[in-house]
């Protein structure tokens, strides 16, 4: 077997393994906003809830691959001074998402929100909900960045932060199963109100 | 009021169940009295509903009495401990909060299941505590919310003060009636990203009845101003001004879970649509803010309803009872008598676990 495929092979097993180890973490950063989004937004059909985790995951891939890019280019150091600035941005960036979204849907009065949620910019509102939360640096994405840079190789950092998101999407993935209950009305409505509660949580965090 | 014989032997079965159930002897006489004033005391209770017909008056005493009990034997029982009235370290005996739990959830699976293997009885905690409850909703249901609760009795309390309560007639937006569910899924949510119970450390002041946590840095200080503001709110304020049980209908999360889960209990209270004259007065007297105008129409009663009577209490028309199912009777009995017999066992019972020891507290104070 070539070199380069064993690398590559030992780098995404590697990256799989680290999210498997971590994807706890991951679903409790994730959970908090899916969920109460997927309950006010859901249907209770498996397919549509499943194109909303699939936009959610996208997202979170697309601040992966751009992560592991951007930090392959700029080196340890520069990341080492960005990243704490970063987890308050992704933290303020998703509370603030999920305050304007629940403004906009549980009451009629702030047309702002109301607005803003039916703007272009965010009518793939997972998939922005998710990317936000994907470039919050979280100590399991840490640790994948540090070997990110002693690998110094681009192709390989892709590889590995796809293993990585491949193995803390399968902590993600059962939050589907809150399809069945979608049907229940006051539960959508419940999800709408928690929405608000996450958004503000998320906010707070981001100012600690 | 019917024959009187009845009702006395009804009060007179649930005086020996709960007295049974909590009998421990004559070690100590101020705490064998208690234990028989205390099941003296369910079945009294028992008896008056019967015999007057007024179920949420003679609910709301025994519930409230509760209440107050509850913090009686938990803060003479702490302050005996420690000599404090705050607690120094972070929670560390097993929460008896589902909420609580979330946190720490995986830690309680794998000691239970070392408890199971290890055959080790006394670490049955959780376990233990989540088969009770698996009887309590059986047998109550959200009902629990009521009859059996021993936080619910505060709110009560504060609510029936004022006769004529200046909001009483404020109708809330229907959807806020569903905050309790939102607060529910966004505690477990968060206590398990957090892993810590959330709820507990920031928002829950009904630890005023337990301990609250030493408030020696801002965090803390933190803290106790939001349990202080939202139970001078949740807990007396609002429930003066609108008579209502505010803290229990609007934030507990607990209630929304037996609103869930409580579905498995057959009991319900149901409105008769033919001798119903939709005037409207359930919706504006119901504590819990269950009933609603939009209700009435139907006329359904929505799941977060506590069974608590005062509907039943107050109907003119008198088209509000208890059913099992959609039916006033089970066999041969009455669905009213069957709901009182289980809500005041399962009161009783889980008055006499602290209820006793509060009295015992109490007449040792007064007596000696």
């Amino acid at each position: 077997m070539p070199y380069q495929l064993i690398n590559l092979s030992t780098f995404f097993t590697e990256g799989f393994a680290l999210g498997l180890s971590t994807g706890a973490y991951c679903l409790g950063a994730c959970a908090p906003l899916l969920v109460p989004y997927m309950l006010g937004e859901g249907k209770s059909t498996w397919k549509a809830n499943g194109f909303i985790l699939m936009e959610f995951m996208a997202g979170r891939l697309l601040a992966y691959i751009l992560f592991a890019v951007i930090v392959s280019f700029i080196g340890i150091h520069f990341s080492n001074f960005i990243s704490p600035r970063l987890i308050r941005l992704a933290m303020g960036l998703s509370g603030l998402l999920m305050i304007i979204y629940a403004m906009g849907r549980n009451f009629s009065q702030p047309t702002l929100c109301r607005r803003a949620l039916n703007s272009p910019a965010l009518t793939r509102f997972p998939l922005i909900l998710g990317f936000s939360i994907g470039i919050n640096i979280c100590p399991p994405f840490a640790a994948g960045m540090t070997r990110l840079i002693e690998m110094g190789s681009i192709l390989f950092g892709i590889f590995y932060f796809l293993s990585f998101f491949t193995g803390t999407s399968l902590y993600v993935l059962p939050l589907i199963l809150v399809t069945p209950w979608l049907k229940y009305e006051r539960l959508v409505s419940a999800g709408r109100l928690c929405s608000f509660f996450s958004g503000i949580w998320f906010l707070v965090q981001s100012l600690r | 009021m019917g024959k009187i014989y009845p009702k006395i032997i009804f009060g007179f079965l649930i005086t020996v169940l709960i007295g049974i159930f909590s009998w421990g002897g004559w070690s100590d006489p101020w705490l064998g009295a208690a234990r028989i004033f205390w099941a003296a005391f369910v079945g009294l209770t028992g008896f008056l509903i019967l015999w007057t017909g007024k179920i949420s008056r003679w609910r709301a005493v025994l519930f409230i009495a509760m209440a107050w009990g509850f913090m009686v034997y938990f803060k003479s029982e702490s302050l005996g401990l420690t000599g404090k009235f705050f607690t120094s370290d972070q929670m560390r005996e097993s929460p008896y909060c589902h909420i609580a739990m979330a946190s720490s959830i995986f830690n309680y699976l794998y000691q239970q299941y070392l408890a199971l293997k290890s055959k080790a009885w006394s670490a049955w905690g959780p376990l233990s505590l989540g088969f009770l409850w698996l009887i309590v909703t059986l047998t109550l249901g959200q009902a629990w919310c009521s009859w059996a609760c021993f936080y619910g009795g505060l709110d009560e309390g504060f609510s029936r003060i004022l006769k004529k309560p200046p909001l009483k007639r404020f109708n809330l937006p229907a959807k806020i009636r569903d905050m309790p569910a939102a607060i529910l899924i966004f505690m477990i949510l968060i206590s398990f990203s957090a892993m810590l119970p959330i709820f507990c450390l920031w928002v829950c002041p009904l630890k005023i009845t337990t301990s609250f946590l030493d408030p020696i840095d801002a965090a803390r200080k933190a803290q106790l101003l939001i349990f202080a503001v939202i139970g001078i709110l949740t807990i007396i304020a609002l429930p003066l001004v609108m008579g209502k049980r505010t803290f229990c209908g609007l934030i507990c999360p607990f209630g929304a879970w037996q609103a869930l889960f409580g579905q498995i209990n057959p009991f319900r209270v149901t409105i008769d649509q033919k001798e119903c004259s939709q005037c409207g007065l359930c919706a504006q007297i119901c504590p819990t803010f269950a009933i609603t105008q939009d209700s009435l129409k139907n006329p359904r009663i929505s799941s977060y309803c506590n069974r608590c009577g005062v509907c039943l209490d107050q109907c003119p028309a008198g088209a509000i009872s208890y059913t099992v199912g959609p039916h006033k009777n089970f066999g041969p009995l009455d669905a009213k008598i069957l709901f009182l017999f289980s809500a005041l066992l399962v009161a009783g019972a889980a008055g006499a676990l602290f209820m006793p020891e509060a009295i015992a507290t109490l007449a040792r104070g007064l007596f000696r």
